[in-house]
């Protein structure tokens, strides 16, 4: 026997190294995949310098703080900035041993979010956990939670961290090494603070206000940009060079001969810009967010108080809105507006507006009052629109005007209706103007 | 050849190739994000040292600060024209900023020469406005003049109308002083991320802001006046560099907006 082995050692040997090598000669084969899929498990490692814009992009814009008796204030216009003073401290703080608490349980949802002084951080809509790793510098798998819509931060040094994610309402609770609360418990202070109450609305968490609330309005420069040298940008074509296009009515369209073109609507200020790719590609849950950042820096539309807004995974389509103090902004035309879409089809479509909010200005007219959540839902009730109300929050509408150079933003509550988000008097009654 | 020489030659060879095969596979798994931004930036440096630009250590860490609602004050030349030990000075106002020449130099003694002292003393003496609220600026200053400047949240003002500018003649002493002084400031947004001193000269490379043959002294945060609003003026975080040229010595100031990296023209 053992002679014959060792008459055969040689034919043994070969065959394992032919199996080691037809092995990696796959690995290395399939590695262009891994390139633009890095695995869904393991969330794509942090760099100091890539990602710090990112990091800008896709941050939470609503805080609420729950007090001693469970009592909830939205907070806004603090000096410090709680939303970037939580994620300089976060980045410093090690996220570890994620566990399950809570699934399916609405109420137990709610209760998590109510907990006794405790911070309340919210997107505007879900997140990947890769993208809160890039915000936030942690190293969480995908494997426990894969979307994060709030991050609720216990303010009493329990050294623990829950992640929640609306769609199933689940909790997952995280140790936390390193935690230092000083510096975020100060950033809380000063600013303004509005009573609120989560509720849930037609199987969606709302946050909503028991009172009447007053608020500041905001004034701001508007930038209108060069739309020669966006479609220059976008069309990838050499400075200097012209760009072949053509006037229909009031679209100037332009066009690269093969496979982008440029729409410009001179009457609305928008812009859609369509590059028809050669083959369709699908990014996955965990790419997708970091695919349409890089996608965005490319475009060279202003970013200024731009942030994510809200994404849509069966369209593959994302929407980054200007903000003012974490407050979304809305208008009749997209302005403040970009929406990126990776078609199935294989078309990717951008479309934004020429016109963008840039440096703050100060503010001109006084304080407006909205009234009681309660108050606006009693009147989409009354007019019979309620059970189709798929969601509320609290916005600032900016009002078209194309010759303007500046413009005073004003508060109004948006209500998502039939999948748009209209103001709240648009509603009430037909071809209603909001406040 | 026989059967067995033949099987060690084919052993030998497929180990060569697992190990090549290996290798590829671990240089590919590393992450290209990381790969291709350090890349860059080295790709950069590179660039800029054949262009024969010279550049001080600098930092990659993010900053942050305000946009800051600020006013001129309107007071200064009154409180400036009330101080007794001036009443021969020429005293003018242009655009907010009193410039003093006194009537003869101010002689300060030994103890006082100290750049750093000179504003608080001369204001000890009567003979400036709140001198003892504004900073020295070693790098902006030369011999003949001294250069200080009021902070505005925890940073310097780095423009004409929140400095003070005090002139020395050749035997030192003080022959009068251009003061720009703000008061009133007021947050218009809450506190904001910035870009870091890298990103900002590496904006100024891309954008040929930095000549051939130049070298960049230093890089510092400070407000700088971005726009007017009525009376008003609105101030930003702004990485400001002194650029000079190698041979001609000829030095000039550039500032690039730290929320937006644009460059901001002070005319």
């Amino acid at each position: 026997m053992s002679k014959k082995l060792r008459a055969n050692w040689r034919i043994g040997l070969l065959s394992v190294v032919l199996v080691i090598s037809v092995i990696l000669s796959g690995l290395v084969w399939v590695m262009p995949y891994r390139y633009e899929h890095p695995n869904e498990a393991t969330a794509p490692r942090v760099t100091s310098v890539a990602t710090m814009a990112q990091e800008n992009l896709y941050v939470p814009t609503m805080v609420v703080k729950t007090g001693p008796d469970r009592e909830q204030h939205l907070l806004f216009n603090q000096p410090q900035n709680v939303v970037l003073t939580a994620r300089e401290s976060l980045r410093k703080w090690t996220l570890q041993k994620g566990k399950q608490v809570s699934a399916d349980n609405p109420t137990a949802y709610r209760e998590y979010l109510r907990q006794s002084n405790a911070l309340v951080l919210s997107y505007p809509s879900a997140v990947a956990i890769a993208t809160f790793n890039t915000t936030f510098n942690q190293k969480l798998s995908a494997k426990d939670l894969t979307l994060v819509n709030r991050i609720v931060i216990p303010l009493t040094g329990q050294a623990r961290i829950y992640l929640l994610r609306d769609q199933g309402t689940v909790v997952y609770r995280y140790q936390v090494n390193a935690q230092r609360l000083t510096k975020l418990k100060a950033s809380l202070l000063g600013g303004r603070r509005l009573p609120v109450e989560y509720r849930w609305l037609n199987n969606q968490l709302v946050l909503t206000y028991p009172h009447a609330i007053t608020l500041p309005t905001y004034r701001a420069a508007i930038e209108q940009q060069n739309v020669d040298s966006l479609a220059q940008t976008l069309l990838n074509s050499a400075k200097g060079k012209r760009l072949a296009q053509r006037v229909e009515g009031n679209q100037r369209i332009y066009h690269n001969g093969s496979d982008k073109r440029l729409v410009y609507d001179q009457a609305q200020g928008t812009l859609t810009f369509e590059n028809y790719l050669s083959q369709p590609t699908r990014y996955s849950l965990q790419t997708v967010y970091a695919h349409f950042f890089r996608r965005l820096q490319q475009t060279g539309i202003i970013q200024d108080q731009l942030q994510f807004d809200t994404f849509d995974h069966a369209k593959q389509q994302i929407t980054y809105r200007t903000t003012v103090e974490g407050f979304p902004v809305y208008n009749e035309d997209n302005y403040g507006t970009v929406r990126l879409r990776e078609s199935e089809t294989g078309v990717e479509s951008l479309r934004f507006s020429c016109y963008s909010l840039t440096t703050p200005l100060p503010t001109k007219q006084s304080a407006l009052t909205l009234p009681a959540t309660a108050v606006v839902f009693n009147g989409l009730q009354a007019v019979g629109k309620l059970k189709d109300v798929q969601g509320l929050r609290l916005g600032y509408w900016w009002h078209s005007d194309p010759t303007a150079k500046e413009v005073t933003v004003r508060p109004t509550y948006l209500v998502k209706y039939k999948g748009e988000w209209v103001p709240y008097q648009t509603l009430m009654h037909e071809g209603g103007q909001p406040a | 050849m026989n059967f067995k020489r033949i099987q060690t030659i084919f052993i030998v060879a497929f180990v060569i190739l697992d190990l090549f095969l290996l290798a590829s596979y671990a240089w590919g798994s590393q992450p290209m994000v990381t790969n291709s931004h350090q890349n860059q930036q080295v790709a950069l440096r590179r660039q800029m040292r054949a262009d024969d630009i010279k550049l001080p250590l600098l930092s990659d860490q993010r900053q942050s600060g305000y946009y800051v609602l600020v006013t001129p004050d309107q007071n200064l030349v009154k409180q400036t024209q009330n101080l007794a030990p001036l009443k021969n000075a020429t005293i003018q106002e242009n655009e907010n900023l009193v410039t003093v020449t006194y009537d003869k130099p101010v002689v300060l003694n030994s103890k006082t020469t100290a750049p750093a002292k000179v504003a608080p003393e001369l204001t000890h003496q009567k003979r400036l406005v709140a001198g003892n609220h504004y900073l020295y600026h070693p790098d902006l200053s030369t011999s003949k003049t001294l250069v200080y400047s009021q902070e505005l949240q925890g940073r310097p003002l780095l423009d004409s109308a929140g400095e003070l500018r005090i002139f020395r003649n050749a035997s030192g002493a003080i022959t009068g002083y251009t003061q720009g002084r703000l008061s009133n400031s007021k947050l218009l947004r809450s506190r904001q991320p910035t870009i870091s001193q890298l990103e900002a000269v590496n904006w100024l490379y891309k954008n040929n802001q930095l000549a051939n043959n130049s070298k960049v002294r230093w890089v510092k945060l400070g407000y700088t006046k971005l726009q007017c609003s009525d009376d008003q003026l609105i101030y930003v975080p702004a990485w400001v560099a002194e650029v000079k040229n190698q041979t001609s010595g000829a030095g000039h100031l550039l500032r690039v907006n730290a929320f937006r990296e644009n460059l901001i023209k002070v005319p």
